[in-house]
C-alpha cells in the first residue's frame, strides 16, 4: 500500500536529503504543510526520481511537487534530464536554465511545480556543497579537512572517486565535532552547521514561495 | 476493438473523452467519478441487444418501481425503469439525447434520443421516421419514445430500437431475465457487482462445456483451488447447490456455495470471458471476493486469454492489491502494452481521464506512488 497520498510534496534523492530539510524546517521555524517523499528504498537515486516525476504528476489531488536534486557533474545536462521530463509530463515554456533562488513553474490545470538543483542552482555540485555552505565562517577545521584531503589526492591515496570529493570533505569535517561522524541534519539541529546562512534562507524562501 | 472513445450526455459524463485504449483496461477512481457509467456505456455500445442491455443497466442500478401494472404484459409481474436516470441531468424531458461514439477501427455510434412518438396514419411509425422527407404529414397523439439510433462506417443512420415511454418517464419492460439477455452469441457482457446468477451461468455453460473453454474455466477455478477437475451444473436452480465440483482426491461432488464468493467471482469472469469470442467484457469491482494472491493469477488468466482470442476487456476496482496484481501480471507477459490503467476524475464538475503505460504503472507499484 502506498502511503497517505499529501496534496503537497517534496521529491529527494535520498535519506540525506531528507534530513537535512527536516532539520532546517525545524530551525527555521517552517510547518511542514508536504510530504518528503524518496524513490523506493532499494535502488535510490537519481534515474528513478527522475523517471518519477511523470507518474508523481498524475498523483490525484496533487496541488504542488517539489523535486530537490544533485546538479552533480553538470548543471546544464541535469537541468535538461528535468525539463525533458516535465515536457513530457505537459509543462511547455521551461526556462532554459534553472533560477538562481529555485524554479518554480506554474501553468494552468497542473500542478504547481519546484526545482532545486543542489548546491545552488548555479553551479555543479551536490547536497554536500549545500552542507559545506553551513560551516560557520570563522571555522579553523575547515581550512584543514581541506588540506588533508588535498594531500592524500596528491600522493593518490584517497578511495573516494573525484566527483565524490565533496562527500569526503564534509565527512572529514563532521568527524572532528563534538560528536564525531554525526549526521549532516542532526549537526544542523545541534548547531554544528549555521542554518543562518544566505543559501539556507534561499532554499527556505523557495520551499515556502513553493507550497506556502 | 474500441480505442477512443467520446460520451455526451450519459449519467455522470457531459462530454467525455477517452484516448489510447487498450486491450485490457483497468479503470480506477473515487466513488462518482464515472467508472461504472463508463462500463455501461460501453456495453450499450457494443450490445447487440440494447434495449435488453439497457434494461439490465437501469435494473442493476435498482432503477425500476416496481408493482405497476401495464396490459400488455399482463401475465408478467411488470414494473417501469426510469429512463431519464441515463441522462446527464436526470431530467425527463423531450429532445434528451445520449451518445456514445468510437471512432477508431470502425466509426461507430449509438445515439439515445427522448422524442415525441410521431407517425403517419396507417404506417407503422417505425416506417414514418426512417423517411421524414418522403413523408412529411407526421401526426403525434403526445406519446413520448425512446429511440436508439445506430451509425456505422458509412456514416448512415439507423434506427435500431424505439421504447415506448409513459407520461412518467417510465419504460415499461418485463423485469429483467437473464434468459433474454444471455443470448448465446452476445458480444458484450457485463458483469456488475451482484452475483451473477444460476439462469444466466447455466446459459454460458451450455456454450462452453465439452468445447477447449472449458478447460480455460477449469484452469480459471484452479487458481482458488487446485483440486478441481470438474465442473457441473445439475438440475437444482441455484448457483449455490446447483454447481457441483469434482475435487481430485473427493468421491463425491461438493457445491461450489461451499467454497466461497471467490469461486463464484472467477467461475464468472471466466465463463463470461471465453463466451464474448472477440467482444467485450466489462467487469465492475472485479476483484470483488478475491485475495491479493489469486489476483495475480486472475490478471494472467484474462490478459492471456483476452489477447488470444482478441477480446477486450474493461474492468474497475477500487484496491491498490488489485492494480498491483495487474502491474505484476503485465510485468511478466510478452506484450505489456496489452495493458492500461485508467484513473477518472472530477475536475470542475467535469470527468476527466489520465492514463498510465504500463510502464509509468510499474514506477508506481515499485516507488508506492497512489494512482488511484
Amino acid at each position: 500500500m502506498p502511503a497517505e497520498s499529501y496534496a503537497a510534496q517534496l521529491l529527494v534523492e535520498g535519506k540525506n536529503d531528507k534530513h537535512v530539510i527536516l532539520a532546517l524546517l525545524h530551525k527555521y521555524q517552517v510547518a511542514s504543510t508536504f510530504s518528503i517523499e524518496t524513490p523506493s528504498d532499494q535502488n535510490g537515486g537519481i534515474e528513478p526520481l527522475l523517471s518519477s516525476i511523470p507518474v508523481r504528476l498524475k498523483i490525484p489531488r496533487l496541488q504542488a511537487l517539489g523535486i530537490v536534486l544533485d546538479a552533480d557533474q553538470n548543471l546544464s545536462d541535469r537541468w535538461q534530464a528535468v525539463k525533458h521530463r516535465l515536457t513530457e509530463a505537459g509543462y511547455s515554456s521551461l526556462p532554459e536554465s534553472p533560477t538562481t533562488g529555485g524554479t518554480i513553474i506554474e501553468v494552468t490545470r497542473l500542478p504547481k511545480v519546484g526545482v532545486w538543483l543542489m548546491p545552488d542552482n548555479q553551479i555543479s555540485g551536490m547536497l554536500e556543497n549545500f552542507v559545506a555552505h553551513l560551516i560557520p565562517s570563522n571555522d579553523k577545521l575547515a581550512p584543514l579537512a581541506e588540506s588533508i584531503l588535498k594531500e592524500i589526492e596528491s600522493q593518490n591515496l584517497n578511495r573516494y572517486r573525484p566527483q565524490h570529493r565533496p562527500k569526503a570533505f564534509i565527512h572529514t569535517w563532521l568527524a572532528w565535532q563534538v560528536i564525531p561522524g554525526q549526521p549532516m541534519g542532526q549537526a544542523i539541529t545541534a548547531h554544528v552547521l549555521n542554518f543562518e546562512v544566505p543559501l539556507a534562507r534561499s532554499f527556505m524562501n523557495w520551499l515556502t514561495q513553493l507550497f506556502g | 476493438m474500441i480505442r477512443d472513445l467520446r460520451i455526451d450526455n450519459y449519467r455522470l459524463f457531459h462530454q467525455f473523452h477517452l484516448d489510447s485504449i487498450a486491450k485490457v483496461n483497468l479503470i480506477v477512481g473515487n466513488n462518482n467519478s464515472g467508472k461504472s457509467s463508463l462500463l455501461e456505456a460501453i456495453h450499450l455500445l457494443t450490445s447487440d441487444e440494447v434495449r435488453l442491455s439497457l434494461v439490465y443497466i437501469l435494473s442493476e442500478r435498482g432503477e425500476f418501481v416496481s408493482g405497476i401494472h401495464d396490459p400488455r404484459f399482463d401475465r408478467a409481474r411488470t414494473g417501469g425503469y426510469q429512463i431519464s436516470q441515463i441522462f446527464h441531468d436526470r431530467l425527463f424531458k423531450l429532445g434528451q439525447t445520449a451518445t456514445v461514439h468510437s471512432s477508431s477501427d470502425q466509426t461507430i455510434t449509438l445515439k439515445m434520443v427522448l422524442q415525441e412518438a410521431k407517425f403517419v396514419r396507417g404506417l407503422e411509425s417505425e416506417q414514418a421516421t426512417l423517411f421524414p422527407d418522403v413523408v412529411p404529414e407526421l401526426e403525434t397523439d403526445g406519446r413520448v419514445e425512446l429511440l436508439v439510433f445506430e451509425r456505422n462506417g458509412q456514416g448512415t443512420e439507423r434506427s435500431i430500437e424505439r421504447m415506448q415511454i409513459t407520461e412518467d418517464g417510465l419504460l415499461f419492460d418485463r423485469p429483467y431475465n437473464p434468459r433474454r439477455v444471455t443470448h448465446p452469441k452476445s458480444k458484450s457482457r457485463f458483469l456488475t457487482t451482484n452475483n451473477i446468477n444460476y439462469d444466466e451461468l447455466a446459459l454460458l455453460w451450455d456454450k462452453i462445456t465439452l468445447t477447449p473453454k472449458e478447460n480455460k474455466v477449469i484452469e480459471a477455478l484452479q487458481i482458488l483451488e487446485p483440486k478441481v477437475e470438474r465442473i457441473s451444473f445439475t438440475s437444482s436452480q441455484t448457483s449455490n447447490s446447483g454447481i457441483l465440483l469434482k475435487l481430485k482426491d473427493k468421491n463425491e461432488p461438493i457445491p461450489l456455495g461451499s467454497m466461497g464468493d471467490g469461486m463464484r467471482r472467477i467461475l464468472a469472469i471466466t465463463a463470461s470471458l471465453v463466451s464474448v469470442d472477440k467482444g467485450t467484457l466489462l467487469v465492475d469491482e472485479i476483484d470483488t471476493g478475491l485475495y491479493h494472491g489469486a489476483l495475480v493469477d486472475m490478471w494472467r488468466l484474462v490478459l492471456e486469454t483476452a489477447f488470444r482470442q482478441e477480446a477486450q476487456v474493461f474492468a474497475t476496482t477500487h484496491s491498490w492489491d488489485c492494480v498491483k496484481a495487474f502491474q505484476q501480471a503485465l510485468d511478466s507477459f510478452t506484450e505489456p502494452e496489452i495493458g492500461r490503467l485508467i484513473r477518472l476524475e472530477k475536475v470542475d464538475s467535469q470527468i476527466k481521464a489520465v492514463l498510465y503505460s504500463s510502464n509509468e504503472l510499474d514506477i508506481a507499484i515499485e516507488q508506492g506512488i497512489e494512482v488511484r
